[in-house]
Formats: structure tokens, sequence, C-alpha cells
């Protein structure tokens, strides 16, 4: 589903020097694969994330999308293919503070071509499937890390997507939470929404099928 | 304190941009409210530049029967009432008068005092140089030659000790200056000063002839001319003196039952604006004043709004600040103490730019006044304690208008909260999400819009002022001012000087025709007559109701040379224009009247043919005004009033005689010779006038009046575009309209700019949401919709609210707009449209920066 060929990001320093974030990745996600990228921080986790998610365009190399060269398409055609196809959960959730649980699941459907009542059907569907009916019209200092993370999963998915991109899903919860957490997203891989997540917890990589393990931007294991 | 003020400071320098910012909109704001405060103080409520103004009143000789009359007194009737009246310790007369200043050949007109030898004493002001006039130099016929001339006529000879015992040419005579004024000494009279001071002796000299040709001398006790003033004894009110004075009127009016007929005596405060022998007259001026204060003041409102938004945004961003003095012990009350503070340094920053700004403005307008009127318009602009004060006072209610909303509001901190979340984020939730998201810019914007629509009504009536139909075509036209009295001439010799000139201008290649005139139209002088239908002899208490009873008309008048009808293109409709014999001999006594008179005098029949007469100055009228004009007396003596009869040769069609004449009053011109003057002006109409020939033209008129008499002063020369160009109610409109268009601009600026301010800040704040956004799935067209959408919602509600101020507006501005309705719909179009292309702009700018947020740094920078 994801293929990666030579792919390198770098920021520019001073007199022509270059700082790599990435180097040279080569990487094969299979669809259904749950891939779990790991490493120390600065390792390049959530960059090669945000590449994957097609929020970060100064990268080199190829990408395929599926059949999809995403390195000759242009910035909208990329925005287009993405809303398509990537769910994203963050850390932090990043819930928007001044909508209700309801209108934060409503905002992916409203960026892409859905009518209101299937709007309405779908956010419905979500409150339902992730049981946060009663929590619909709260605020989301209203809810706890695990609520909110719940909330930040069923936004990532509410619009179908292939692909889900979680960047340390976890890293704000506590144990119990965390798990639930991980449970959910097994839940959703074995209905066949393919995963990469980037975590520092073994035990989270573990729910996942494969570990890719960075150090200073190389792919040091997991190929 | 002296520890917040320091923590202030450093604040504001440690953020110089914001400082800067904030300090320009504030300068703005206090400028134009010192500007202002500058004017209306120093018109209205600056003490008056002589000794103990509360003692002082002017009297006023008011007609018993019709209380809305005033008039002047004669200098007899001023002498009766220093010696009999027993409210006063003393009482001062004068009058004022234009004259010609200077050497022969190099005369400029000058705007004089005439007063009694007292008049300095009375005022309570001690000369800066030399003496006070003598008290023989007051009495009639003496003819003392002697002068006192202000400060700044000394300023402008270096301050030359030498002044003092000079000599100096007015009108033509030579006279001996025997005193300097004080420096700020403006008379009476605010802003407009005399620069020269003369004894009363010299009136009949010096007072300005109105075309009468039989003038009242100031010794004759039917005379009108002078104003008094008193100084009421100590412990004396105006209303106690009330009863002496009407005692004291009584018995004059017992002594001379012909001249004091029905007259009565009152008194009102000293006008600080006029000269007026009417005490209503400052009442127009009187309500621009307020008006004015207030479109400053809601500059300021809107400058704070502005500054009160910019603070909210440093607020949130100081939001972890004020959480953690809060979380060490501060109290609430401590830390809006310290944002007042903060505001505070601001607005003194702000304040001191815009005195700087106030200032400046204050001589800008004082620059264009002194442009356009030939007189010494004298006003302190510098910083004075009460200019300082009331800057002071704009800071501290600039400071209450900006710092104390957002102060309150940021130091409502929830400290556990605040100290967690995000930096600067921009959290606050909306319960009632329909309404715009910052109110303060929907209110700018709604203040601003009244006043860019005041701005577009005046500019509008600006505009149609200097487009008005006069009536007249005068085409490719020159006007000539000259005095031949102010090189000597006596009236016979100069009469026959002005055929000379005019029959050598007439012979001038290109030129079509030339005609003399007393009174060009829409200059700074006009001329008034009552006139009725002859032979009616009224009883004294009759009150007719129509012109066939006896009813007078109140008409414009004019003195006009033979071909005056044909040089200004006005056709004579019926009967015939005036001979060369009518307008340079006093032949058989004709008039030619406008179509309007016409109508009036002779409603169902033909005026042509008909017999007119001046009426008496009491004589009941359709259209009594109660006071003069510009400089110009509508006196006349009983001879001309009742005896002479005058035939209508010739009806013209009807002109306006005032720029901004509403209705047509009806004007009578008379032959030149029947209405002699010195003071005239030619009309000199060319076939054609080629672009860039107007040195030439100008040149070639001048030096036909310097071969003719190089000591004939020419008071001024420009074509008739130019003079109505310098109409002073055009300028007034054209004033209002400037100074409404720098409210209006200023106000259209800095709601733009807070508009921008507001949306720029919300955007780099909102950069995680609109990051999350975009990470969403939201491409740059819903981002750039979305905060458009924000914006317009604000606009939209600010424009509501700003039409219904802007109607508010209207209907007090509508009193001084000329030629447009109050809800002129080109105006409640424009300002709109101008506002609406401005904030969508404003919006636009940040709205496309947040299309560019990188939704991976933004979300990383977490």
């Amino acid at each position: 589903m994801i293929g990666l060929r030579n792919l390198e990001r770098s920021y520019p320093l001073a007199k022509e020097k270059f700082f790599y974030v990435l180097r040279e990745i080569n990487l094969e996600v299979h669809e259904g694969d749950f891939v779990s990228v790991m490493g120390p921080s600065g390792a390049g986790k959530s960059t090669l994330l945000h590449i994957i998610g097609m929020h970060d365009h100064g990268w080199s190399g190829e990408y395929f999308l599926g059949e999809t060269p995403v390195h000759h398409l242009k910035p909208k055609e990329r925005a287009t293919l993405r809303n398509e196809q990537i769910g994203f959960v963050f850390q932090q959730y990043h819930l928007l503070d001044d909508l209700t649980v309801y209108e934060n699941l409503d905002i992916p459907l409203s960026y892409r071509r859905y009518s209101k009542s299937e709007r309405a059907a779908l956010v419905a569907d979500m409150l339902d499937r992730f049981q946060i009916v009663g929590k619909k019209d709260l605020y989301p200092r209203q809810l706890s890390g695990g609520q909110q993370q719940l909330v930040g999963v069923a936004r990532a998915i509410i619009a179908e997507p292939k692909l889900l991109l979680a960047d340390e899903p976890t890293g704000n919860l506590h144990s119990s939470q965390g798990e639930e957490i991980m449970e959910l997203f097994r839940k959703l891989n074995d209905e066949g929404v393919t995963i990469v997540q980037v975590t520092h917890s073994e035990k989270n990589a573990s729910y996942g099928k494969r570990i890719i393990q960075l150090r200073d931007g190389w792919i040091a294991k997991g190929e | 304190m002296i520890r917040d003020f320091k923590f202030a400071f450093r604040q504001l320098f440690k953020a110089p941009g914001f400082t800067i910012a904030a300090a320009t909109v504030l300068a703005l704001g206090i400028g134009v409210n010192t500007a202002v405060f500058s004017l209306v103080n120093t018109l209205f409520f600056a003490p008056p530049s002589y000794a103990k103004p509360h003692e002082m009143v002017q009297l006023f000789s008011q007609d018993k029967k019709d209380p809305k009359k005033f008039r002047g007194f004669s200098y007899p009737t001023y002498l009766d009432i220093r010696q009999q009246n027993t409210v006063f310790s003393d009482v001062t007369s004068f009058n004022v008068a234009f004259i010609g200043l200077g050497q022969k050949g190099d005369t400029r007109r000058a705007f004089s005092a005439v007063v009694t030898s007292n008049y300095f004493s009375v005022l309570g002001v001690p000369l800066a140089r030399g003496r006070a006039f003598f008290p023989e130099e007051e009495t009639p016929g003496h003819n003392a030659q002697v002068a006192i001339v202000s400060y700044s006529y000394w300023a402008k000879h270096d301050l030359d000790p030498g002044v003092l015992g000079s000599h100096l040419l007015i009108n033509g005579r030579s006279f001996t200056i025997v005193g300097i004024t004080p420096k700020g000494f403006v008379g009476t009279m605010k802003i407009l000063s005399p620069e020269v001071w003369l004894p009363m002796s010299v009136y009949d000299q010096v007072a300005n002839d109105f075309g009468s040709d039989n003038k009242t001398t100031i010794d004759d006790r039917k005379g009108t001319q002078l104003r008094i003033m008193g100084r009421l004894k100590p412990g004396m009110t105006a209303a106690a003196a009330k009863p002496a004075l009407e005692g004291l009127a009584a018995n004059l009016e017992k002594a001379y039952p012909v001249e004091q007929k029905d007259q009565t005596f009152m008194t009102a405060p000293v006008s600080r604006n006029s000269v007026s022998n009417n005490p209503g007259t400052e009442s127009g001026i009187k309500v621009i004043a307020p008006l004015l204060l207030g479109m400053a003041v809601v500059v300021l409102l809107v400058a704070s709004l502005n500054l009160a938004n910019m603070l909210l945004a440093r607020g949130t961003a100081r939001r972890k600040e004020i959480a953690i003095r809060l979380a060490l012990g501060g109290s609430r009350w401590r830390i809006v103490r310290q944002l007042l503070t903060e505001g505070f340094a601001l607005a003194v920053l702000g304040g001191a730019g815009g005195l700087v700004l106030g200032l400046w403005s204050s001589d800008f307008l004082v620059a264009s006044m002194r442009r356009l009127m030939p007189l010494d318009i004298v006003w302190l602009t510098g910083p004075n304690p009460a200019i300082l004060a009331a800057t002071f006072g704009f800071c501290l209610l600039g400071t209450l208008m900006f710092a104390l909303g957002p102060a309150l509001k940021i130091s409502r901190s929830a400290v556990v909260t605040d100290l967690k979340e995000h930096a600067g984020e921009d959290v606050v939730r909306r319960h009632w999400k329909f309404l715009p998201r910052h109110p303060l810019v929907v209110v700018q914007i709604a203040f601003s819009l009244a006043l860019i629509t005041a701005a577009a009504l005046f500019i509008r009536g600006a505009g149609k002022a200097a487009s008005v139909d006069t009536g007249l075509k005068p085409g490719a036209s020159y006007i000539l001012e000259v005095d031949a009295s102010l090189a000597g001439y006596e009236p016979k010799h100069a009469q026959e000087l002005y055929r000379n000139l005019n029959d050598r201008l007439a012979a001038l290649p290109g030129v079509e025709h030339a005609s003399i005139c007393s009174i060009v139209p829409f200059g700074m002088f006009e001329s008034t007559r009552k006139v009725q239908r002859a032979g009616l002899h009224l009883a004294p208490d009759a009150r007719p109701a129509t012109a066939a009873e006896g009813l007078a008309f109140e008409a414009s008048w004019n003195s006009v040379g033979a071909d005056y009808f044909a040089t200004v293109g006005l056709p004579v409709v019926r009967g015939r224009a005036f001979t060369e014999a009518e307008t340079t001999q006093s032949g058989p006594k004709v008039a030619i009247i406008d179509e309007a008179l016409a109508k009036k005098l002779w409603p169902d029949d033909d005026a042509l043919g008909q017999r007119i007469q001046y009426a008496a100055a009491n004589a009941p009228s359709a259209s009594d005004t109660g006071g003069a004009h510009a400089g110009r007396s509508a006196d006349l003596n009983e001879r001309e009033k009742q005896e002479e009869t005058i035939e209508i040769v010739g009806i013209v069609p009807s002109t306006r005689h005032a720029l901004f004449e509403k209705e047509l009053a009806g004007g009578i011109y008379l032959p030149f010779a029947r209405g002699f003057q010195s003071d005239i002006s030619l009309i000199v109409r060319f076939h054609s006038l080629p672009p860039g020939n107007e040195a030439t033209t100008a040149g070639l008129l001048r030096r036909t009046v310097r071969d003719l008499d190089p000591s004939i002063p020419i008071l001024s020369l420009r074509t008739f575009a130019q003079h109505l160009d310098s109409n002073l109610d055009l300028w007034l409109v054209r004033a209002g309209a400037a100074l409404f268009s720098i409210f209006g601009g200023l106000a259209l600026g800095l709601a733009v700019v807070g508009l921008y301010g507001v949306k720029a800040y919300s955007v780099a704040r909102r950069t995680r949401e609109i990051g999350i956004r975009m990470a969403l799935g939201a491409q740059a067209g819903a981002v750039l919709r979305m905060i458009m959408r924000e914006g317009s919602i604000m606009l939209v509600s600010g424009v509501a609210i700003g039409l219904l101020l802007a109607v508010a507006t209207a209907k007090i501005v509508s009193g001084f707009l000329y030629g447009v309705g109050a809800f002129d719909p080109v105006a409640f179009t424009v300002a709109p449209a101008v506002l609406t292309v401005a904030a969508l702009i404003a919006t636009w700018l940040p709205a496309r920066r947040a299309t560019r947020v990188n939704p991976a740094q933004a979300l990383h920078a977490e």
C-alpha cells in the first residue's frame, strides 16, 4: 500500500550544508499491515509519519500510495488523495477546543464531499460505535485524556480511511486508557484498516505486526 | 506604583513593534482630540485676552416692539450711556473696519478696530509699548492721525523698537504709531485680531462706506455704527443691572424720541467670535463645537477599541504570566493595576505623539485660514496648560477606554488550566457562536462607518457647492478690485478715475465687456436694502400683509456700470440696461430689479415702469434677519428711505446673491453713480482666455491701472473662477469636508488596521487549529473561506450597526450640509462600500497567510 524509495528529508544549514532528518528510506507497507515505528527522540519518526500523511512536501525520493506516485502529484492533488485515504491520530489529541465532540467528529466530513444528512448519519454511527453518544455535546476540556483520544481516533476514521497514521497515540494517557486505545487499533486493523503508528512503547508496538526502528534518520531495523 | 511603571515600560520596550503600533494608533486618536480641543477651547473656553472677563458685558440696543431686532449705537448715545449709567464702572465703544494698509501702490487690506480712548483701560490691558489714546483723540472732528498696532504687526517688523513713533499709511493717510498691544491680545474676538487700533475721531475717515451716498457721520445721533462694552461695577451682576439699563433707555427715549424710538438696552456676554449688534449671532458656531468634539471623541473611541483589541490579544499571550502572578499570591486588583499602568504608560507615549500631531494640525488650519482671509489670525497654537491638561485628560480617558476592559478580562485567569495550557493558545470557549468573535472590532467598524458616512455627506456637499449654478455666466472674466480712497482720492475724483479706468479696460485687445460694480456676487461682502412699492405712507403701527399694502422686502443691493449685465452674462429680459449717462452722472432715479423681487413686489402685475422706494429700517418686511452681513450695514439716511422713488427700467433673471442662498431673495441694481463707493471691482470679460496666458493677462490689467495712476492700490486681481473658488462659504463647506474626511479617514484606517490586526493575530494564534483542520482534510480554499467568513460576520454586523449610527449622525450634521439630504443615497452607498472593500482586503491578507500554514510544522511545534 505504501512504497517509499530512497526517500530523504533535509533542512538547509549555513553554506550549502544540509541537516538530514531522514536518509535513504526504503519501506514497503502492505494493505492490512500494522506497522510500529520506533526509535529515540529526533530519529525522524514523526517526520516520516507526516511525509506519509502528505503534510510535509519538502522531501525527495519516491512515494507510492497504492499505485499512485505521490512524488509526481501537485500539493492540491496530494491533499485530495490524503482526504480520500488517510486518517490521523495525534499524541495531543488535537481536538478543537471550542467545538463539541459532535462538531469535532463532523469536521473531517465537512472537508469532504458528504451531504449534510450523510454527515449526520456517519457522526451518529461513530458516536454509537465508540459509545460516546452521551458526550456528544461536551467540549474537549470536559473530557478525560482517554475520552479525548477516543474522540481523536473516532474523528480519524470517520471518513473511512484505508490508512490510519498515529503519532504517539497513547503518549498522554495512563496505562489503562492506553491499552483501551491500542485494543481499538487492533480491532480497526482486524477490520482491514492499515495502521502506521509512531511509539516509544514496546508494549504498544507489540500490538502491531511489524516494527521499524529508526536511528538518526536511517532505518536501523525492519526495512 | 513606581515598580509598576518600571515594569510597564520594560514590557513596552520588550515589544517595540507592538509599542510603536499602539502608540501610533493612540497618537492619531489623541492628536485629533487635541487639535479640536485647541480650536474649541480658543473659540469658546479660553479666557479672553483682557482682564476680569466676568465683569465685562456687551450692551445691545433692542427694539421693544420687535425684540428680535437689534441695532448699534451712535457716538452721542455712547457718551450719554457712559455719563448717565449707574451700573458700569466704565463703558467703551468700538467698531471694526477694513483699511488699506501700506505704501501707495503696495497696499494690502487689513482689519482694524476704531475705539474710544478708554478702550484699553476698560479692558484692563496695559500696552506692551507706548501709550493709549488721549481723550481728545477720540473727539469727532479732531482727526487724530495716531494708531496702536498689534504685537503680531510688531513681530512682522522684527520687534523693531523703532516701530513706535514711526509712520503708517492707512487709506493713503499717514498715522503715527503711538502704542503696541501686548502679545496675545486680540481685542474682544478670539482668533481674528485687528492689526491696528485707531481713535474714534477718525471713524468717518476709515469706516467702510456701503453704497450709501449720504452716510451718517460719527457725531450724528441717528447713527448706529458703534458697539458698546461695559465693565460692571464690583458686586454688580448683569441681572441686577437690567432695571437700571432699561430705565436709562427710557430716559434717553424721552430725551430723543425720534432717534431712540422703541429702543431699550440689554446686556449679554461680550461676543467672542463677532462684532455683531445682535447677541444671537454666535448660536450657529456654538452648535459646531460639541459636534466637532463629539466626532473627535468617536475617533478616540475607535482608536481605543483598536488598542483594546491589541491588548486583549497580547493579554491572551500573557495568560501564563498572569497565571503565575496569581499563583504567586498577586491579587486580581494588583494585576488590574499593573495592566492599567501599562495602558497608561502606552497612553502617555501616544499622548506625546498626539500633542505634536494636534499642534501641527492647528498650525495647518491657521495657515489655511490665513490664506483665505485678509485678517490677522492670532491663534496661540503652542502647548499651553489647558491643552496639556486636555491631552493628559485624553490619555486618562483613553486608558480607561482601552485598558480597563482587557485588564479586567485578562486578570480573570484560571490558574491551573492556564499554567497547563499551550502558551498563547487562543482557546476561549464561546457559548454564543452566532455572535462575532471580536465584538470590539464590530463596534469599531460601526463607529467608523458613521464617520465615513458623515465624511461622504460633506464631500458630496462640497462637490455640489463647487459646481453650484450661480445664475451668472461671466465667461472668461477677471475681477480687479481697487480703492481710490486708499490713494487719497475724494469720491468725486474717484468716480472720474473709475470711469476712465473702465473705458481703458474695455478698450484692451480681446476684451468683450468691462463694467464697474460695488459688490461682486459671492465675495466677502454683500449689501441689502429693504424696498417697497413707492408712494405709500404707512401709519407707524401699520402691519401690512402684502406688497400692495406696503410690505417691504429685503433685497440684495448692488450699484453697477452700464455694461454690467452683458459682462456677467445676465440678459435684460424686459425693459433696458442702464445708459452710460445714468451710471456716470446723477440723473433720474432708475433701477433694474430681478424677476424674484419683481414677483414679490407686483405678484399680479408688471413691475416694469413701476416705482419703488427704500423702506424705513423698522418697516414690516417679509424677511427680517435682524443682523447685518459681513462688514456691510443696511443703514440708510431718512431722505434715501422715504423721499426718493425709483423707477424700474429693466428686469433681469434672478441669480443667487450668496453661494448658499436657499431661497432667491431678490435683487436690486442701481446705476453706479447712484450708489458710489470707493472700494469697487471692475469685471473684465475677455472673448477667451487661452490657457497659460493668465500671467500675461493679469500683467496687462495691472499695467492699465498703473498707467492711469500708479498710486491706486490693486486690492485683488483674479479670474471669476478663482473668485468663486475662494468664497468663504465654499471654504467652510470644504473645511467641513476636509475635517470630516480626516475623521472618516482616520476611523476607516483604524478600523481596517484593527480588523487586520485582529485577524492576523488570530491566524497566528490559531496556527495549531488551522494545522489540525488541514491535517483533517481542509484545503486552502476551505481555510480561506473560514477566515473570510469570520471576518465577514464581523463586517456585516459592524455595517448593520454602523448604518444605524450613520443615520443618527447624518441627522445631527444635516444642518451643516449643502445641497445633499441627510440620507443621500450616494453617500449611504459609497461609505459602506468603501468600508466593506477595505475590510475585506484587511481580512483577506491574513486569511491568505492562514492557507500557507504547514500542518506538519504547526503540529510539530507542539
